[in-house]
């Protein structure tokens, strides 16, 4: 779909107001810069899950085919949350969730920077044990280290195709987006018309069996 | 020429729970009447039941679903209700987005009951989201009243929604209706699929100042 192209004044207003309406976002230190129509968020919000929301705040946002991300936590927990306990509390919540096998996740925490490493069986699982960990008290940051190990052999071949088929049982014009794969990495090049195709592609990729990574190189536009 | 349409969203709905690798889809039954699935059978989780739902909304075609998922928790041995209820008080305690401050929680036979008070609507769905994904937990009873730090105007309300609706990509505003009273919001009107729904149910709940979203948008 043609998209009329926004002044970057216009954007930056937009993405301000969609911040400050957002109550579940404390957006008081963030600040915004639009130049065309890319958007950067810099300064801190006082939790990690903070940091992704206002990043998905912008994008929603019309004219914006890119955010650059550079905002930093600065928590303000009360009490503080030593990283013993912090690496407790992550390790109980994957253990307690029904998708996640918690016995091939290993939990570090270093100044409340958490690290995952071990295995899942889905990029699924995987994208939900990361999620899971963002979303704990005294976590400033997760790092990525689990690799995703599907258990039976699907072909990059079978990937695409059940893809391609999920997209036409969904009905949804997906424009000029390519698709390819590489023993199981997925990567996502091309146009999308919004920021809701972008997600929803990246979702197709990421629920997909066989799928070991997904690499979005999506824009809007 | 009915039956063939039914049938079609049946295959769909059938193929696209075996392709969503989040659920095990293998003891639900997929039923079609017109424009409404009904879901009959198990799953083995709380969340798995929600996602199911989701998926056959995202069908197009289909304009409601009859969600009648049993629960069978396949964690063994099985937490009992007081385990559940320790894990449930837990995870709403450690999360940054909720002040769990006023949450009671009690579990019977793996039923979560939610109650007492919490500061916002958003924050009201976010601890019933966190006690959905608990594992053990078969159903989640969301009784959390919203007691707001402030009160907002409801005209003030209203715009909020409104421009962030306009603000949004792709939702044709021009066919929703916002109505608030006492900080209680009634969407009504015609949206084009189920993600649009639930899209602008999200962002009236996101709203400052709003106590409740009673939805009654219909799926064109």
């Amino acid at each position: 779909m043609p998209r009329q192209k926004r002044n970057p004044e216009d954007i930056g207003a937009d993405v301000s107001s969609h911040l400050s309406w957002d109550s579940s976002l404390d957006h008081t230190n963030i600040h915004i810069d639009v130049v065309n129509d890319i958007v950067t968020l810099s300064g801190t919000v006082p939790t990690y899950r903070d940091l992704w929301q206002a990043e998905h705040d912008a994008r929603v946002v019309p004219g914006v085919a890119m955010v650059d991300n550079r905002l930093k936590v600065a928590s303000c927990v009360s009490p503080e949350v030593n990283d013993r306990q912090v690496r407790d509390r992550v390790r109980h919540v994957l253990e307690w969730n029904p998708a996640i096998d918690p016995s091939r996740i290993n939990v570090t925490v270093e100044n409340h920077v958490v690290t995952l490493t071990g295995k899942t069986e889905t990029y699924w699982q995987k994208s939900k044990a990361l999620s899971l960990a963002a979303d704990v008290i005294g976590v400033d940051e997760v790092v990525d280290r689990l690799k995703v190990e599907p258990p039976a052999g699907v072909t990059d071949l079978e990937i695409i195709e059940s893809m391609d088929e999920t997209i036409e049982r969904l009905n949804i014009d997906i424009g000029a987006v390519d698709v390819s794969v590489d023993k199981g990495l997925v990567t996502l090049k091309g146009t999308v018309g919004d920021y809701r195709t972008y997600c929803t592609v990246e979702d197709i990729a990421g629920c997909t069996e066989g799928v070991t990574a997904v690499s979005n190189d999506l824009r809007v536009g | 020429m009915e039956l063939s349409r039914e049938e079609k969203i049946r295959d769909d709905v059938n193929t696209h729970l075996v392709w969503d690798n989040r659920i095990d889809a293998k003891d639900i039954r997929v039923e079609v009447v017109g424009s409404r699935v009904i879901l009959i059978g198990t799953v083995p989780s709380y969340s798995d039941r929600w996602q199911a739902e989701d998926d056959a909304y995202s069908i197009p075609g289909v304009r409601s679903v009859d969600n009648r998922l049993k629960v069978v928790p396949a964690v063994s041995p099985a937490p009992s209700d007081t385990d559940i209820r320790l894990r449930v008080e837990n995870v709403l305690n450690w999360n940054p987005s909720i002040d769990s401050s006023g949450i009671l929680v009690s579990v019977d036979h793996g039923v979560v009951t939610l109650y007492g008070t919490v500061p916002s609507c958003r924050q009201k769905d976010r601890a019933w989201d966190l006690a959905s994904g608990v594992s053990g937990v078969v159903d989640v009873v969301n009784d959390l009243k919203v007691r707001l730090p402030e009160e907002t105007a409801d005209q003030t309300i209203k715009g909020d929604i409104l421009n962030t609706l306009d603000r949004h990509t792709l939702i044709d505003t021009g066919r929703v209706d916002v109505t608030v009273q006492g900080g209680i919001v009634t969407l009504r009107g015609i949206v084009d699929n189920y993600k649009a729904f639930r899209t602008v149910e999200e962002i009236a709940k996101f709203t400052h100042g709003v106590i409740e979203v009673r939805n009654e948008l219909v799926i064109a």
